[in-house]
């Protein structure tokens, strides 16, 4: 104990401009975090100069940290985070209807 | 292509107007002059393009980081800004390339002979209206006017203020 647990999966609520940046160059760069083993970006909206993602990021104990320093560099910014999971492995999704 | 198109006519009415008064007036320019003066009218052209494609370039970039972010980010250097500046240096480039071949298209027949100089600056003419027209009959007849007055209106001030003679 007293490690850090180790962020598993986590999902980002972004925006990148729509010129100069593509979410493929935002895919390839986050793909470079420590820990990181898949990204899929879904693009959820689409405004005249902005572009809003959906982000996810898997792997093993990602720095959460260093994938929000790459959004910055790539001209993005971080909305909001909509789910994260820490553990040893990734849980079912579970409702609360 | 903007700058391609602009550094043509730039190098072509930069390099006309400079050398109308020695061409005019019966004096000699040789090939290591056409060069010289080519180098220096797309170099002038490149560094305009540089300064004026960069302050647009990092206005455009800084609203578009202000637009998505709502703060102001000034100092912080992105992949925005590094393809900005990969566009700016490109334009740049593309502006010294095209007035190299705009000013080489005047001064190089004009070593030879200053008729030759009249010809390829009416062959230049005809070439860059026909790629600005794109077909268009009415927009050729258009640029070619445009340009031939451009081309005139610079000769004449060569000749009235002569720079080189």
């Amino acid at each position: 104990m007293g490690q850090r647990p180790p962020i598993r999966r986590i999902v980002i609520d972004a925006a990148i401009p729509t010129k100069g940046v593509t979410i493929v160059d935002v895919a390839r760069e986050l793909y470079k975090v420590a820990g990181v083993k898949a990204v899929r970006i879904t693009v959820d909206d689409v405004d005249v100069d902005v572009l809003g993602l959906a982000i996810v990021v898997e792997g093993v104990d990602i720095d959460y940290g260093e994938l929000e320093e790459v959004l910055e560099k790539v001209g993005g910014v971080v909305h909001s985070i909509d789910e994260v999971v820490v553990g040893e492995y990734v849980p079912e999704a579970g409702t609360t209807a | 292509m903007r700058y391609l198109v602009l550094g043509i006519i730039d190098g072509l009415i930069t390099a006309g107007t400079l050398s109308a008064s020695l061409m005019f007036s019966g004096g000699v320019i040789d090939i290591e002059f056409a060069l010289a003066l080519s180098v220096v009218v797309a170099s002038i052209n490149a560094l305009i393009a540089l300064v004026a494609e960069f302050s647009h370039q990092m206005r455009e970039v800084r609203e578009a980081i202000y637009r998505v972010s709502l703060r102001e980010e000034r100092g912080k250097w992105t992949l925005v800004h590094s393809r900005a500046l990969y566009d700016t240096l490109k334009s740049a480039l593309s502006s010294f390339v095209s007035s190299l071949v705009g000013a080489l298209a005047v001064l190089i027949p004009a070593s030879y002979m200053p008729q030759a100089a009249l010809l390829a600056v009416a062959a230049s003419i005809v070439v860059i209206s026909l790629l600005l027209a794109g077909g268009s009959w009415v927009e050729f007849i258009q640029f070619a006017a445009l340009l031939s007055l451009a081309v005139a209106f610079g000769l004449l001030v060569g000749l009235a203020f002569p720079v080189i003679k």
